[in-house]
């Protein structure tokens, strides 16, 4: 009867566990039970925008770990998503490989780009980092668009995939998005738990050592540059995978899906969610998508109200806003909005006391 | 092309270097933000689509005299700096600087929402419309546009050094370059810094907004396309170093001349590759860039 | 506490956007579409290309507005849904999803040439004829693409090649003509350099190609190399602030040749106003007419202008919008009670002749052949107008369908 209070476990296995008190465990279960009942209970569109979030998760986590994590910033994240998508869809096409082997090619090739990417970062830091990775985006794009590639990789008609098959099953038809939401949600999962495990593990911390000060890291016996490539290398492997889905999900690949653009709103997605934080990542997908989502609602349904004429002035308040709220929300907590939840969860647990 | 006679060659340095100091007041205007507070400024190009907007507007609509219309609008973007300091980077002050790098991106898509509530979406005139004849120096032909610019920039860089040497406001602002903290520390007014940091950004993307569209004889979205190399030329020159943005832009704009020079021979599109493989072999070499200070890390 | 009042905010606005979401479709149930044809245009409001759809857009509604004050089409009213797809090939399939779902959508309008590559097999798919700004070759090839209607405005490599043509035929001198091509590798070029470029060979043209890409701010190096050339045509394919760049540097140089230009990028009043001189004397293929251009056609656009909105500006973008409405008007009519994807395409293929008093050639499309006519006319700008210098009629299966 006389349980500790506090979290106590008892037992290694305990201590390592995802979900450790009840209320997480009970959390655990009704949200898959939500997750996997969702696209069953609601229209297609709402399976198809969180097709979107799910891919946006496994990119962004992607990039969380190399920025939150390791502490390296990349503007090279769309590219890397690129070659992700291009490697799949050769695999796919050239060499008829089924969808899994496929994202999984994409995700190796992805690495091993990124593992390039990465290469600078030995002497280059910082931002002069990220612009390197920028100048490999430019450059994986010229490459792209050679003459003698461009034709190999349909660019620019497009390059049309095949149906996803899963063995035997080719999943296709009405309820392609369905099945695909499953799916979208199986990487995603697959992913926030290998990302969650490895980074705490040695590799995770050896990553944040080497954010929080890599001449400590150095000097406790990390290898830095090594856990640099690793951390660039891990990092494009999420992207690539991504990249590789998220074609596989449209249909089609253009060099259009990854623009620079998308590298950047992937790092609004990481600052916004939070930095460091597998979570981060999870929130931030959402928040970004639902509202972009969600303003052109807004905008369809209540703005032309004043002016029933559809125009590009009334369009032009939806970009306003967006802004601004993203805004407003790096400005109530600046370490994104994970931290923002911590305090509540904080604030509940002393409830009815305030400290 | 036969054979590169010195006369091309020639041509080629100098057009290209003209025309790099096309970019030269946007790359200032980024690398002073960034030395201000290492704030990576993600609405450096909507600063320049913003400028070169309202610079139409005081030079086609309000005022008819070309120079106090360009004055007008310097004076109103210049507004701009404390007013974005006050709303949204204040708050953020001694906090981590990743929240003001989104809150640039956040500005960003506002800024470029708010272009298009005000100005509309058809191309308007630019604010100035450079003599469409080039000048001629025997065999080389120099744009009319370039051969400005470089007069703007040289004028633009001998005034903000002028600024940083010779004030009061200069040298707080190379303290606070160095090390924010220590700076606050000694009593320096972080807060007027940063604000006068994007006041001089606004500005100078404001030339350059007036630069850039008059190279296209108007003004409208495709100036965010334009604005992308920036980027490339404050790491070229080094983020914290105002000669290094000239160098910068200059060298970016050698290269795309180079480049071009190359295309026959090499593919289509060298000459927008050609910046960029220098640019990696710059920060090879000198991953600080040309200009920039090196950091000594102490643990 | 005062971080807990900003969640609650927070977590207010985002309840406030997702009750919006899932509260929009149960509030409006689906209409069923026993009396009204749905019409979905995902436009391009924000973005670079938001000036020409603006007008573009109203053009659209006007005359569907008009359709519907007759009566509509076949007694029923037509729904226009438009939305902006911000230019993005995912915001587009976002929409689109939506509403597929939410309406039986009879046709659906989008603009970009690179939304067209990105989401052409999904709206195949769903069976819904689909139709676009762009009126790049390649997908007007209906043997490939036989859910896609380009803009019923020829085809870009038409408007070339109409050119080319009328350029050979008057070609007098004593060797064979040069063309220079100047294209860009990123965007809308690609679809359009290579069928140019083997019909200028087949023609007898001396044919060279450079390179300026979007976002340029110097195209000097090309320029020179295109005079030492001696060109007597360039022909650019370039969005509008890169062929502005070209021609004034191709004036810097002393480059003399005649341009013929894109036609998006010099066939919309605003751009020739702005470019003034540097438009003044160049060329380019279209077939349809300018706003204010007296034709028999003219008259209901200038009567919807004058009861709509009499102080807007109207260009040939709202031209254009009036015409690609007119067409699509048209195969619903002639689907008649069967509103499915398939009739309506059929309905659509059906078209011949269709006559726009005089706003375009005939049009016409074919199961095979999505090009609305390969009549196009010349243009020539002289004075800061439209100055049409020629009809040139292109034979329908001389092979470069699809190019």
């Amino acid at each position: 009867m006389s349980a500790p209070s506090g979290i106590y476990s008892k037992s290694y296995e305990d201590e390592i566990a995802i979900a450790r008190t009840p209320i997480e465990r009970l959390a655990l279960i009704i949200g898959s039970i939500l997750l996997l009942v969702f696209p069953l209970i609601t229209p297609t569109y709402y399976s198809v925008v969180a097709i979107y979030i799910f891919i946006a998760i496994i990119s962004s986590i992607g990039l969380n770990i190399l920025t939150g994590f390791a502490g390296q910033v990349s503007l090279g994240h769309s590219a890397l998503m690129a070659v992700g998508a291009y490697a799949a869809a050769v695999a796919a096409r050239y060499a008829g490989l089924q969808f899994l082997p496929a994202i999984f090619i994409g995700g190796l090739a992805a690495a091993c780009a990124g593992f390039v990417f990465g290469a600078p970062s030995l002497r280059i830091k910082g931002f002069y980092l990220a612009i390197s990775t920028l100048l490999a985006h430019y450059i994986i794009f010229f490459i792209i668009h050679l003459p003698s590639v461009a034709p190999l990789l349909g660019v620019p008609h497009g390059f049309i995939l095949p149906d996803v098959a899963l063995g035997p099953f080719t999943i296709s038809g009405t309820f392609r998005n369905l099945y695909f939401y499953y799916i979208a949600l199986g990487l995603a999962v697959f992913s926030i738990i290998t990302a969650h495990n490895l980074m705490r593990s040695r590799i995770g911390r050896a990553f944040v050592a080497i954010r929080d000060n890599e001449n400590a890291a150095e000097v406790l016996g990390i290898n830095v540059y090594r856990y640099k490539l690793l951390a660039f290398t891990i990092s494009s492997f999420y992207a690539g995978l991504a990249g590789a889905t998220y074609v596989y999900f449209v249909r089609v690949i253009i060099p259009g899906h990854f623009e620079l653009r998308v590298t950047i709103e992937y790092i609004a997605i990481i600052l916004l969610g939070g930095l460091g934080r597998i979570w981060g990542s999870i929130l931030g997908s959402f928040i970004i998508i639902i509202l972009s989502e969600g303003i052109r609602y807004i905008t369809v349904t209540y703005l032309y109200v004043i002016s029933p004429e559809v125009s590009a002035y009334v369009e032009a308040f939806k970009l306003v806003i967006y802004g601004a709220i993203i805004i407003v929300i790096i400005l109530t907590e600046p370490y994104g909005v994970v931290a923002l939840l911590r305090k509540v969860k904080q604030y509940f647990k002393l409830w009815p006391f305030r400290y | 092309m036969a054979t590169l006679d010195l006369i091309t060659l020639t041509q080629i340095l100098i057009a290209g270097a003209l025309t790099g100091t096309l970019y030269a007041p946007l790359t200032l205007g980024f690398n002073i933000i960034y030395r201000s507070s290492r704030v990576v400024n993600f609405a450096q190009g909507e600063l320049l689509l913003i400028g070169a907007y309202v610079a139409y507007t005081f030079t086609v609509l309000v005022a008819s005299n070309l120079i106090i219309g360009l004055m007008l609008a310097i004076i109103a973007t210049g507004l701009v700096g404390p007013l974005i300091e006050r709303a949204v980077l204040r708050p953020l002050l001694a906090r981590p600087v990743f929240a003001a790098i989104l809150v640039t991106i956040g500005l960003g898509i506002s800024l470029q929402g708010t272009s298009q509530l005000i100005w509309g979406v058809t191309p308007l005139a630019a604010p100035v419309s450079f003599p469409a004849e080039p000048i001629r120096i025997g065999p080389i032909i120099l744009p009319s546009v370039s051969v400005y610019s470089a007069l703007v920039s040289t004028i633009l860089v001998s005034v903000l050094l002028l600024f940083y040497q010779k004030t009061k406001l200069g040298l707080s602002m190379r303290a606070a370059g160095e090390d924010q903290a220590l700076a606050m520390a000694l009593g320096v007014n972080v807060r007027t810094v940063i604000a006068t940091a994007w006041t001089i950004s606004a500005v100078s993307s404001t030339v350059a907004g007036v630069l850039l569209s008059g190279v296209f004889g108007f003004v409208s979205y495709y100036l965010l396309f334009v604005a992308l190399r920036v980027y490339v030329a404050a790491i070229v020159g080094g983020l914290d170093s105002v000669g290094g943005a000239i160098l910068g832009s200059i060298l970016i704009g050698v290269g795309e001349s180079i480049g071009g020079l190359l295309e026959p021979s090499v593919g289509p599109g060298f000459r927008d590759a050609f910046p960029l493989l220098l640019a990696l072999i710059v920060m090879m070499i000198r991953p600080y860039g040309l200009l920039g200070t090196e950091r000594i890390e102490r643990i | 506490m005062k971080k807990v009042v900003a969640l609650l905010v927070v977590v207010a606005i985002l309840a406030i956007v997702a009750g919006v979401l899932v509260t929009q479709p149960l509030t409006t149930p689906a209409p069923r579409p026993a009396e009204k044809i749905y019409v979905g245009y995902a436009f391009c409001l924000t973005g670079p290309f938001a000036g020409p759809a603006e007008d573009g857009i109203k053009g659209i509604r006007d005359y569907i507005r008009i359709v519907n004050e007759r009566g509509g089409v076949n007694g029923r009213e037509i729904v226009l849904l438009i939305e902006d797809n911000e230019y993005k090939p995912e915001t587009t399939i976002r929409i689109f999803t939506r509403w597929k779902e939410q309406y039986k959508l009879s046709a659906f309008v989008t603009c970009g040439t690179h939304v067209v590559a990105a989401i052409y097999q999904m709206v195949a798919e769903a069976r819904i004829p689909y139709s676009d700004t762009s009126m790049a070759g390649p997908f007007a090839d209906a043997r490939k693409y036989p859910w896609y209607f380009p803009a019923p405005l020829g085809s870009y490599t038409d408007h070339y090649r109409a050119f080319l043509k009328w350029f050979k035929d008057k070609w007098a001198g004593p060797r064979a003509p040069r063309l220079a091509i100047v294209w860009e590798t990123k965007a809308f070029a690609p679809l359009v350099k290579p069928g140019v470029e083997s019909y200028a060979k087949d023609l007898g043209y001396e044919v060279m190609v450079e390179v300026v890409e979007i976002g340029s701010t110097s195209a000097l190096e090309q320029m020179q190399r295109i005079k030492a050339y001696n060109a007597d045509v360039v022909a650019t394919m370039l969005p509008p602030a890169e062929t502005a760049l070209v021609l004034r540097t191709a004036r810097e140089v002393g480059l003399k040749a005649e341009f013929v230009n894109f036609l998006y990028s010099i066939y919309w009043e605003p751009l020739v106003e702005r470019l003034g001189p540097l438009a003044e004397g160049t060329y380019f293929g279209a077939p349809f007419v300018p706003w204010g251009y007296d034709v028999p056609g003219m008259k209901d656009l200038l009567e919807a202008h004058r009861r709509f909105h009499p102080d807007d500006r109207h260009t040939t973008q709202y031209v254009s919008g009036w015409i690609s409405a007119m067409v699509l008007v048209e195969a619903l009519r002639r689907a008649g009670d069967d509103l499915s994807g398939e009739n309506v395409r059929r309905a659509w293929e059906s078209i011949t002749n269709f006559d726009t008093k005089g706003l375009t050639p005939p049009l016409g499309f074919t199961p095979m052949d999505h090009r609305s006519t390969t009549t196009i006319w010349i243009w020539k700008i002289e004075g800061g107008k439209f100055v049409r210098v020629a009809e040139v009629t292109l034979p329908r299966d001389d092979g470069y369908l699809g190019k």
